[in-house]
């Protein structure tokens, strides 16, 4: 709990049973904030999907007049997405000294909904809108790319790999500040090879075939990456159809597993996918002695349902990366069109040693230091210093 | 009374050269103490940071309470550090430079940045003076201001307050006793002397230098072994500090319960990347039980390293080895594991920074002597002639009056050497000059060490060369010589010297606020007239000397002047300009000649001149007498072949080259000043050979092609180190320096002793042809920097060995060109 922000009284808590309940609970248990009903204008937007929440500064001389106004703008019901708003309104409450009024709305992917909740910011004079999710971003990207209030997103892909922008250039144009939840990939293999395993010579790519966005965002930028600039590295993909299982994915594991000459010469290497990330024991299991990793921090988790280590960007991070960006548009520092599509460069390490394949197997003590999310030989939390357990 | 009036003069010179001694030391440990404490500040404060960092980037907000318990431990754990504050604070994009020094709120406090390096950290500290001199001194609040940032931004600040004159304290401290014991010996040591020349009357002499130079010795220990003191605890605090702080970070996986050799990798570059933090670390172990688990030694520090397995506590294992008393060890267990960390620090460290310091000293003793002998020979000169007059006043009613006033010069013919009684004892005249022109020179001397990176810094950028300052000063030193010279024949000496010193110190003091390259060009040009007029007055004072006392020789008295003033110059200078800045040394300089002006002023009389001394400038003008020269075949050869290449060898190699050379080595000042008196050491070791023993040296001719000849080889020696690894190249430069200077010291007097047996010399007579001479042999002093800089500078400002070489080929060959074209008849020396 940020110990300088309390509640605002609640007019009506209706909120729990609406679709923006799961968000609610968790702003009051994270940061003792209540949602509320919103003003009589965003009435007109479907009431499950909106609420309001206000902050104020428990030191009032230290008011500074101004309310800052933000709308929250996501397309569906999403523990990612509750979990990067609620990091972001702390981030953003806990380095202001100004008040806040957020609007959360969920258009529940009706875009003429979202269309409206923008009309209405726009007539209320808000500040600031936050694109939560690919889906919006792309939304805002086709629709809002000049509007009049600044956007900044939170919790989408890379959007140049989503071809919502050609480049870095392209965004000096248009009036929303880009976030990205996927490091680059340069990093990332940098990460792996030269903090860890040096001598590597092989990654192979689990992904879902049917995940589109994973292989646009993910696969593809590794493949041209190793391809072009990491020739001592072999692009192994290993495409995964949920039909055929053992023979699209197990056999395939098996072969590698089997064909591996020396410790960490080979590497798995999951990408975001909740798919995958259900058949992650069978995919240890038959992955042998040859390390699981993945690009999602949330794949490091407690017990058996693990992969070993994880190197790329939390929800939590890339919210706090976004606040950043808000906060410095909402003080005149910058403006969107300035600012640079938001990478984290450090990437969130999480590391499960119960999956660590062999004991001869150590971890540099580098990542071991880096990494904020640590669970012991027997899967418990050794260290967390970013994610909630459930 | 009268016991007093003897002392005070005593007490004078020996409570100068203490206190320049005291003074050195001081900035000697101002220099040192200072930087160690501060990186070991520094260490400590970036290790802090880098642990807060860590956990920041990895999500946990600076609110955090552990972070405070961080800086509440460091600050009552480390002796450097008061207080440690973290300020939370989102500034983004008005603090995002780590290099930047950022501005304390108090405006009194002075705001440290860890980047500086060890000069600049030297820059913003001032000697405190007061708590050196017993009286309570102003407490100095110093601040490192850290920015503090996540993955994405500065979230907040650390700041950290050192203890209170962290820098200065145990200084003032040390000092305090020194300058105490200092005062006491400044005291009673004069009537120690003057107690002891009672007892032993026929060697007043000797017992008053030994005295002397013994309580410099006594001073000189004193302070070497309080460095000693402060260099090694302070050395022992850092390893100390950056172990406890390794420790730290070693238990934080064995808290979170995992084995550091058996999950853990990476203990390699951990411990190197410690060991790097301090330059003094020469080994680190990380040693579980008995087993040495990881190690990271220095270069050079291979040979002594522990076994894999110890047969004894971890703590006392390294000191079963034969060597281990060359070390200091700290020994840490990590946490309640049984891990331990042991870090040593070889001794051999802290010898070599006190190394610097007892060379410093050394040198500063050497420069001392030289130039306190002369005032102390001064002091027996005066006192002996006190006695005289007091004897003669007694004796006078027997017999006619001795004419031995101070003003009316007379030769005092004293037991100077018992062993050589044939020798005439030096007239209280020449006595009474020396120092004039040796504090005279000094003065220029001072700033010979720093003098071409000062002005290269101050030129860069304004599209001239640097050699312009030096080449204007020799241009305006040249031209003054025969104009000098002619008025000397006329008028004053005195005034003439104090002319040339009133415009010496004008000069050198302006330097003091003169930024703009033109100020300075002018400047110099002014100090080179200074110096010339100078130089020329001294010079006819010494002949007429040599006029009024037959028998008397001064000739050598300018080049073991000049070289004396330039060993002593150089080596002061080169120790006080790290403590001063270039500019106050200036000032510095222009203090001595200040003092020197007055000393001319009171002690130097003019001596009547003989119609003798003004030979040809009398009877024709310059251009004739210049004319007349060059059609001498032997003034031609001897000018080209000789003497113009070794001018220009010492102007363009030895004050400008030298210097920028020796700074891309990155050598200090102070060495470097010191490795330019290898030459005035072998010019005045060759002087003073010659002088005693001139019969060796008879056939000039030869003499002088042995001084090119060899001048050649000591360049040639000086041009190899660039091909040579660079453990070699300091051998080589030194004795390339030292060959130099004896073999120039070959050529500076005798080649005079040559000249005057030309044809021309029996015309227009000796004392002009070798005048006329040494403003011919200026046009070398001259061309020396530009030469230098055309042939020798690379764009980017290095030295061009090869040119180097071929330089020093030539001047051989023009050392055969001289010696073939010489004519076969012997030439005594004359030296």
């Amino acid at each position: 709990m940020i110990p300088w922000v309390t509640s605002f009284p609640a007019v009506q808590a209706l909120q729990t049973q609406s679709n923006l309940g799961s968000l609610c609970v968790e702003l009051k248990s994270t940061l003792n904030i209540q949602c509320t009903p919103p003003g009589s204008d965003w009435r007109k937007l479907p009431a499950s999907n909106v609420t309001l929440i206000t902050t104020q500064h428990k030191e009032a001389n230290l008011k500074s007049g101004k309310v800052r106004k933000i709308l929250i703008l996501s397309p569906k019901i999403s523990a990612a997405y509750n979990t990067s708003s609620t990091t972001l309104v702390g981030e953003l409450t806990q380095r202001d000294i100004a008040e806040y009024q957020l609007v959360f709305f969920n258009y529940m992917g009706n875009t003429k909904n979202a269309e409206d909740a923008i009309k209405l910011a726009e007539n209320n004079a808000f500040d600031l809108i936050i694109s939560m999710g690919s889906p919006t971003t792309k939304l805002l990207s086709k629709k809002y790319r000049y509007g009049s209030i600044p956007v900044v997103t939170a919790c989408s892909k890379d959007p140049v790999s989503m071809g919502l922008i050609t480049s870095e250039r392209e965004n000096q144009s248009t009036n929303i500040a880009y976030t990205s939840l996927n490091i680059s990939v340069a990093t990332q293999v940098s990460y792996i090879q030269e903090k860890y395993f040096t001598q590597l010579k092989r990654i192979a790519v689990i992904y879902d075939k049917n995940n589109q966005s994973s292989i646009i965002t993910q696969v593809t930028p590794l493949k041209n990456h190793l391809n072009n600039n990491v020739k001592s590295i072999q692009f192994y993909p290993i495409e995964v159809d949920f039909n055929h299982l053992k023979t699209s994915l197990y056999s395939k594991l098996e072969k590698i597993a089997h064909n591996t000459e020396k410790m960490g010469d080979s590497v798995f290497l999951i990408t975001g996918s909740t798919e995958l990330f259900n058949i992650i024991k069978d995919i240890n299991r038959f992955a042998g002695q040859v390390p699981v990793l993945s690009v999602t921090p949330s794949h490091v988790s407690r017990g058996e349902d693990s992969v070993f280590m994880a190197i790329g960007v939390s929800f939590e991070t890339n919210a706090r990366l976004a606040a950043d960006y808000a906060y410095r548009i909402l003080n005149n520092k910058t403006k969107p069109s300035a600012l640079k599509i938001g990478i984290v460069s450090t990437p969130d390490i999480s590391i499960s040693f119960m999956h660590k394949p062999v004991s001869t197997l150590k971890v540099p003590l580098s990542l071991f230091e880096d990494a904020g999310v640590i669970y012991d030989y027997q899967g418990n939390p050794a260290r967390l210093h970013y994610k909630k357990e459930n | 009374m009268k016991l007093l009036n003897k002392a005070i003069p005593i007490h004078f010179v020996l409570a100068l050269s203490i206190s320049l001694l005291v003074f050195i030391g001081i900035g000697e440990c101002y220099r040192v103490y200072p930087a160690i404490q501060f990186n070991n500040l520094c260490n400590q404060a970036e290790l802090l940071k880098s642990s807060i960092e860590t956990n920041l980037k990895l999500g946990v907000p600076l609110e955090f309470k552990g972070f405070k318990q961080r800086a509440l431990e460091l600050s009552q754990k480390s002796e450097q550090i008061n207080q440690v504050i973290i300020v939370p604070g989102y500034q983004t994009g008005k603090i995002n430079s780590q290099n930047k020094t950022i501005s304390p709120e108090n405006k009194s406090t002075v705001a440290l940045n860890c980047n500086n390096n060890d000069e600049m950290l030297n820059k913003s500290l001032n000697i405190d003076w007061r708590s050196i001199l017993f009286m309570p001194g102003k407490a100095v609040d110093y601040q490192i201001t850290m920015n503090l940032s996540n993955k994405f931004t500065t979230v907040g600040q650390l700041k950290i307050t050192p203890t209170a004159n962290i820098f200065t304290q145990e200084i003032s401290f040390r000092f305090n006793k020194i300058i105490s014991t200092s005062i006491l010996i400044v005291i009673f040591t004069p009537f120690i002397i003057l107690f002891c020349k009672n007892i032993l009357p026929a060697n007043a002499e000797v017992v008053q230098k030994a005295i002397y130079h013994l309580c410099f010795l006594v001073i000189g220990i004193v302070i070497v072994t309080n460095m000693l003191q402060l260099y090694s605890k302070s050395i022992k605090q850092q390893s100390h500090s950056l172990a406890y702080s390794l420790s730290e970070r070693l238990d934080t996986p064995l808290e979170l319960g995992f084995d550091l050799y058996d999950d853990l990798s990476g203990f390699k570059q951990l411990l190197e990347e410690y060991r790097k933090k301090s330059n003094d670390i020469s080994h680190i172990y990380l040693i579980k039980q008995n087993n040495v688990v990881s190690s990271s030694l220095a270069e050079n520090y291979e040979d002594f390293n522990l076994p894999v397995s110890l047969n004894s506590p971890p703590c006392d294992s390294y000191k079963l080895n034969p060597t281990s008393d060359q070390f200091i060890n700290s020994c840490l267990p990590l946490g309640k594991s049984d891990y331990t960390l042991l870090v040593l620090t070889p001794w051999v460290k802290i010898y070599n920074k006190l190394w610097r310091a007892t060379r410093n000293i050394l040198v500063l003793f050497l420069a001392s002597s030289l130039i306190s002998n002369i005032i102390l020979n001064v002091l027996l000169s005066v006192q002996a002639q006190t006695r005289k007059q007091r004897s003669s006043k007694v004796g006078e009613q027997r017999q006619s009056p001795l004419k031995n006033k101070i003003d009316s010069p007379q030769v005092e013919f004293s037991n100077r050497k018992k062993n050589k009684k044939h020798q005439l004892k030096q007239p209280l005249a020449l006595q009474i000059i020396k120092p004039v022109f040796a504090l005279g020179t000094l003065i220029e001397a001072i700033n010979i060490s720093f003098l071409p990176s000062y002005f290269s810094d101050i030129f860069r950028d304004s599209g001239y060369s640097v050699s312009l300052a030096f080449g204007i000063y020799f241009i305006f030193f040249a031209i003054t010589l025969i104009p000098a010279g002619r008025w000397a024949e006329q008028h004053s000496h005195k005034r003439m010297i104090l002319a040339g010193l009133l415009i010496s110190v004008v000069a050198l003091a302006s330097l003091y606020t003169a930024e703009s390259v033109w100020l300075i060009l002018i400047l110099r040009a002014v100090a080179g007239i200074g110096q010339g007029l100078l130089f020329i007055s001294v010079q006819s004072y010494l002949l007429a000397i040599e006029n009024e006392y037959k028998g008397i020789k001064c000739s050598d008295q300018i080049v073991i002047g000049y070289n004396v003033s330039m060993i002593s110059g150089a080596a002061i200078g080169g120790l006080i300009m790290p403590i001063l800045g270039e500019v106050t040394t200036f000032l510095a300089g222009a203090l001595v000649g200040t003092c020197c002006l007055i000393y001319t002023l009171i002690m130097v009389k003019d001596i009547k001149q003989s119609d003798t001394s003004s030979d040809l400038i009398k009877k024709s003008s310059p251009k004739l007498q210049l004319g007349q020269l060059l059609q001498d075949k032997l003034i031609l050869r001897t000018f080209l072949l000789v003497g113009f290449p070794a001018k220009a060898l010492f102007t363009g190699v030895l004050i400008l080259i030298m210097p920028i050379m020796l700074r891309s080595k990155e050598l200090s000042t102070d060495t470097i000043g010191q490795i330019l008196l290898f030459y005035y050491i072998g010019v005045l070791f060759t002087t003073k050979i010659l002088a005693e023993m001139s019969q060796l040296f008879k056939r000039t001719e030869w003499v002088l092609f042995s001084g090119c000849v060899g001048s050649g080889i000591g360049l040639l020696l000086i041009s190899a180190q660039g091909w040579l690894p660079d453990s070699n190249e300091m051998v080589l430069i030194l004795s390339g320096i030292l060959m130099l200077g004896i073999f120039q010291g070959l050529i500076h007097a005798p080649v005079i002793s040559y000249i005057v047996t030309c044809q021309s010399a029996n015309q227009i007579g000796r004392s002009t042809v070798a005048a006329a001479y040494r403003f011919l042999e200026r046009l070398g002093h001259v061309m020396g920097p530009s030469i230098a800089t055309f042939f020798l500078l690379q764009n980017d400002g290095s030295i061009n060995n090869q040119h180097m070489v071929t330089i020093a080929i030539a001047i051989i060959l023009m050392a055969v060109a001289f010696i073939l074209l010489s004519h076969s008849k012997t030439v005594l020396v004359k030296a």
